[in-house]
């Protein structure tokens, strides 16, 4: 599970997060939602640890991740948005890497790295440097990274990027089996209708707090809306997405 | 005006400005030196620039006393232009992919109604501005110098005009000239090169290069001792087949001593300056950064084999941490053509300095039996090695790859451990197989086994204390810092700068009290040995408070 207490962080002068509070419980599919800059990403990365809160805390699993960062480490998984990887080595090699880093057993990390591999459709290319790899299947390397130790939190930064249709459909429903087993995922995403589907939960962030949580369901209601979608963009303060794009139209004077 | 005189050779001149100026931009602000002041208006400025520039403005300081003391303008401006054209040589070897042609350059330029003689017309621009800034810190000192010169030798009362003239044009032709020639012969030899090989024989060709430029700096103690020894009223033939002096004529045109050779040599100058010029500036264009592009991007053929090297790596070494470090540090090594040459950048300067060494009475300097008349070449052959492990640490420090390093934040592996693995590795692979290959030279020389296996145990032992200096002084994760213009335009100045003190205060410390006795030999290896053990609990300690605030940096 995650806990976040008055989570907080400011660069230099401007404020990224302000008093965040969240409590996502064990087994959830917690979806995180927020416009362009609204501090999801700064959020994501206090709570894996790369980065540190100006205040405030966040516990996860029961660890504090200031004072435990190692422990919580542990039993953390991260697909970062960027999709950035060590290019120069080959797909088994980047998994050997991540294994080493968690102290796996050789053994386990060999045949979870061959599952993976041939689950995926990477086994005949993973000794091919990731620098040759399209990118999903650099994607796919990413989200067999996260998993290979078996976290209990799985944190996934828009996770089906470039996945194609087929890939995408396991990846979520693998998703709803990890979180009957009792994982814990905290999901990011852009893309509402997703979001909408398989996150049991949803937050949304603007301006580094907290506007609205509750199910899909509840929020459109909370909102006076229908769909997900009307809903963010009424509370993220959106103008209405048709007069938006008829002052574009007036800009470029047609 | 500017506007139709730069469209009628088909440059855009509001892209043209708005290009120059955001390469400016971008030098200063990805400069390793930071200088960042507030204005009034709020706004940043940014000085880095001009304050990496200051480092060499040092060394044109330093230079100025060769006008002085040597009493012949064409001598010392031939030394001058000599160190000059190697410093100017070295900046285009190491910052060629950032100053003049970089393949993202392509990626954002290619999609905009750029043509490619504006972005070529920017390029120049940027390209002279930032040569000339560097050039003129190290030479303007010297200028300024040779104006007044005779007033302080007391032969007129006056600054000579023309002596400045020559100076300031010869500076000028040497610091464009030698970019302009760097940029020649990379961009001719690239054109038989099919795109795909591109990178690995960009790597190989700098390598090639840092021959001929450090090859041309090799010249320039003998230069210096011939000259201090001996001023010849008329200069020998050999002399006019250097480049350089070409450019040191123009001292004597303007001096007066005007005579068929100084005219011919000074034409030639002027001459192979405006010939290279065109030819190079031809070679600048956004078709080149589209093969550059296509070098960094275009996929090689996949291969489905693991290697044997890579199992043995892994077998080789027991830490979970290590085997990940030595994984990484081999892959980027064989795959990260930049990385590479900061290592290999080593290879060139060894054989080069190991030449110097064997000119001075034809053997290695052999610190049991010092023989001073040798040490003066041989002492560079030390500069490298004290140097080397810094050198390792930056490469292996800064990387285009450094988005990827988010993996060391987030994995439960502590930063102090990881850390500690960059440095055995970097050790293991690097630094001892370096040093037992000059070991190896060694005893070619010394032909003394003992001599050299204690020399190389001291060796090894101060290179691995340096090791540990570099990474106690900024530990950072491997791979995780983003590059900066003229990141090693700073480290190459500082080596130049105070390397050499470091270097004779050691060589004169073993030499005279440590090797001349046995038993002291033995306190003081033991002693290092105490003192690398003691810095390796100093570097654990401090690596582990200083890391755990370290952030991720994309």
């Amino acid at each position: 599970m995650i806990e976040t207490h008055q989570l907080t962080k400011h660069y230099d002068t401007k404020v990224a997060v302000v008093n965040l509070n969240l409590n996502v419980r064990e087994g959830e599919i917690f979806g995180f939602l927020g416009p362009n800059g609204a501090g999801k990403s700064t959020t994501v990365k206090i709570l894996t640890g790369m980065i540190f809160p100006t205040s405030g805390n966040a516990v996860i699993e029961g660890f504090d991740i200031l004072k435990d960062p190692i422990e919580v480490k542990r039993r953390i998984g991260y697909v970062p948005e960027t999709g950035a990887l060590f290019e120069s080595l080959t797909g088994w090699e980047y998994l050997q890497l991540i294994a080493d880093l968690h102290h796996l057993d050789r053994q386990i990390a060999g045949k979870r790295m061959d599952e993976f591999l041939h689950l995926f459709g990477l086994w005949d290319d993973c000794h091919a440097r990731l620098q040759q790899y399209s990118k999903g299947m650099k994607q796919k390397i990413l989200i067999s990274a996260a998993l290979i130790s078996n976290p209990s939190v799985l944190f996934l930064d828009e996770p089906l990027n470039g996945l194609d249709a087929n890939a995408a459909l396991v990846f979520k429903e693998l998703l709803k089996k990890l979180s009957v087993q009792g994982k814990t995922i905290f999901f990011t995403s852009h893309v509402l209708e997703v979001v909408e589907r398989i996150c049991t939960r949803i937050a949304i962030i603007d301006h580094g707090g907290i506007i609205a949580e509750g199910t899909a369901q509840q929020i459109a209601e909370s909102t006076g809306q229908k769909t997900l979608e009307e809903s963010f963009a009424k509370l993220t303060g959106v103008r209405d997405a048709r007069d938006s794009a008829q002052d574009f139209l007036e800009a470029l004077g047609t | 005006m500017l506007s139709k005189l730069f469209a009628a050779y088909g440059v855009d001149f509001i892209q043209w400005k708005s290009l120059t100026l955001t390469a400016v931009r971008l030098a200063n602000r990805q400069s390793s030196l930071r200088f960042d002041v507030s204005s009034t208006r709020g706004k940043d400025m940014n000085f880095s620039l001009l304050l990496s520039a200051l480092i060499y403005l040092v060394l044109g300081l330093v230079m100025t006393s060769f006008v002085f003391k040597l009493h012949d303008f064409f001598w010392s401006s031939l030394i001058l232009f000599t160190i000059v054209a190697f410093m100017i040589g070295s900046l285009m070897l190491v910052e060629f992919g950032t100053i003049v042609v970089a393949p993202e350059d392509y990626h954002i330029f290619s999609v905009q109604p750029v043509s490619s003689r504006t972005y070529f017309a920017a390029k120049v621009t940027f390209t002279i501005l930032y040569i000339l800034i560097y050039t003129m810190a190290m030479g303007l000192p010297s200028v300024i110098a040779y104006g007044l010169a005779r007033r302080v030798w007391a032969e007129a009362y006056s600054l000579d005009p023309y002596l400045m003239l020559g100076s300031f044009a010869g500076l000028v032709m040497i610091g464009v000239g030698v970019a302009m020639t760097m940029i020649l012969v990379y961009a001719t030899i690239l054109r038989f090169v099919h795109f795909r090989k591109l990178k690995n024989v960009l790597s190989y060709l700098q390598l090639a290069m840092s021959f001929i430029v450090y090859g041309s700096y090799s010249l320039l103690p003998s230069f210096i001792e011939k000259v201090g020894a001996d001023l010849p009223a008329v200069k020998p033939a050999w002399v006019y087949f250097l480049p350089m002096s070409w450019y040191s004529s123009l001292l004597d045109v303007a001096e007066g001593k005007i005579n068929a050779l100084s005219i011919l040599a000074s034409g030639l100058g002027v001459l192979f300056f405006a010939g290279v010029i065109p030819f190079a500036l031809s070679k600048i264009s956004l078709t080149y950064a589209e093969s550059l592009s296509d070098a960094s991007t275009v996929p090689e053929e996949r291969h489905a084999i693991q290697s044997a090297a890579s199992r043995n790596v892994r077998t080789f070494f027991q830490r979970d941490e290590d085997r990940a470090i030595a994984t990484l540090i081999r892959s980027q090594f064989k795959h990260d053509t930049r990385f590479r040459l900061g290592i290999l950048a080593i290879v060139p300067l060894t054989i080069l300095y190991l030449f110097m060494g064997l000119q001075g009475g034809g053997k290695l300097f052999d610190p049991f039996n010092p023989d001073w008349k040798s040490m003066g070449n041989s002492a560079l052959i030390y500069l490298v090695i004290v140097f080397f492990p810094m050198t390792i640490k930056e490469a292996v420090t800064r990387s285009e790859s450094y988005l990827a390093s988010w993996i060391f934040f987030v994995t439960p592996a502590e930063k102090a451990r990881l850390v500690i693995s960059v440095k055995r590795i970097l050790f293991w692979f690097f630094v001892v197989p370096y040093l037992v290959v000059l070991g190896i030279v060694f005893l070619f020389y010394f032909q003394n086994i003992l001599h050299v296996a204690m020399h190389l145990l001291v060796l090894i032992l101060l290179s691995y204390s340096f090791l540990q200096v570099y990474l106690l002084v900024n530990p950072q994760m491997p791979f995780s810092v983003p590059r900066q213009l003229g990141e090693r335009t700073t480290m190459l100045g500082t080596v130049m700068i105070v390397g050499p003190v470091v270097l004779i205060m050691l060589l004169l410390g073993f030499s005279f009290f440590v090797y001349k006795n046995m038993g002291i030999y033995i306190i003081v290896v033991t002693l290092l040995v105490l003192f690398t053990m003691l810095l390796e609990k100093l570097l654990v300690k401090r690596i582990s408070r200083k890391l755990a605030r370290l952030e991720f940096r994309g």
